[in-house]
């Protein structure tokens, strides 16, 4: 019993599948408006995710992008986590993803605060450059996905043209 | 001293390196001489281009077992490339063109490394199995020539 209980959690290693555990290359950009008196922020996220699977594609995947400070996610707000979904992910492919959040002064600060940006200077300048955001200061989460066979697809699409 | 008993050990040594180059074969000769083949002759044809491209597509993108579409070097980057391409072909039912046969040509190439790795290592365990089974014999003719 035992030794099968030893080759059941080796076999399970053979179909294991990576999920998504990075993002690639992500940027923010920071954009001000004044209204009502009260300066409202517009955070545009660019970034993409990556399926280093070579045998299964990830469909209706959905995720979290969190902020951190390098070593504890930032405070909930509305621009921590962003949510987000992706329709499909193939093998070997990086999606794009690029998402605006609207916030205002609380939510951001945080975020300012770790990347060492004054919050004066965003507003004065009417926003930011594109920011380029390291490893450590941001995080994805996965929160569900469903994943099929690269092979069963494509066996399915030549069928279906059939 | 005590003296080892080596022959189980010889038996035993050459029965396994024996069965690893039975599968090993098996492998190999499935890629060799039944796939390959097949393959080659489906990007070889001038006529329905396409459905042929395709099916010889599914079968390479089934990897062989040695060579499998993951660990890759610089060299053979651009497969991810080639893999990541004609998937979203397919899926999004793209025709296959004549001039897709270069690439679908790497991704053969790749199979056929695969497959002669099989067959070389196949060949070692072969080796191994006879060297087995030489000692074996050597040490059974040994033990008889002091008994009698």
């Amino acid at each position: 019993m035992r030794k099968l209980q030893v080759l059941l959690f080796l076999l399970s290693f053979i179909g294991c599948i990576k999920a998504p555990d990075q993002l690639d290359s992500t940027r923010i950009v920071i954009r001000t408006q004044i209204e009502d008196n009260k300066v409202k922020y517009t955070v545009k996220i660019i970034t993409s995710i990556r399926n280093m699977n070579n045998d299964n594609a990830f469909f209706d995947y959905e995720g979290e992008i969190y902020f951190r400070d390098g070593k504890n996610r930032l405070q909930k707000s509305l621009i921590n986590p962003i949510p987000f979904t992706v329709p499909s992910i193939f093998p070997f492919e990086a999606v794009p993803i690029n998402l605006e959040v609207k916030a205002g002064e609380g939510d951001v600060k945080p975020l300012l605060d770790v990347l060492e940006i004054r919050a004066d200077d965003v507003v004065k300048n009417g926003g930011t450059e594109e920011i380029y955001i390291q490893e450590k200061y941001i995080e994805l989460k996965t929160l569900s996905y469903k994943n099929r066979s690269i092979q069963n697809i494509l066996k399915g699409k030549i069928n279906e043209k059939n | 001293m005590k003296k080892i008993n080596d022959l189980p050990l010889y038996w035993y040594f050459s029965i396994v390196t024996a069965v690893i180059a039975l599968i090993l074969s098996l492998i190999a000769g499935y890629s060799i001489f039944m796939l390959e083949p097949d393959i080659k002759k489906l990007l070889s044809s001038k006529e329905n281009i396409d459905e042929n491209y395709k099916k010889a597509y599914l079968k390479l993108r089934d990897p062989q077992i040695f060579a499998r579409y993951e660990n890759f070097d610089a060299i053979s980057q651009p497969i991810k490339m080639i893999l990541k391409d004609f998937d979203k072909k397919i899926y999004q039912k793209e025709k296959f063109i004549q001039e897709d046969n270069a690439y679908l040509e790497i991704l053969l190439e790749r199979r056929i490394l695969g497959s002669r790795l099989t067959r070389n290592s196949m060949i070692f365990f072969v080796l191994l199995s006879i060297l087995g089974w030489g000692m074996f014999f050597y040490e059974r003719a040994k033990k008889e020539g002091e008994y009698s």
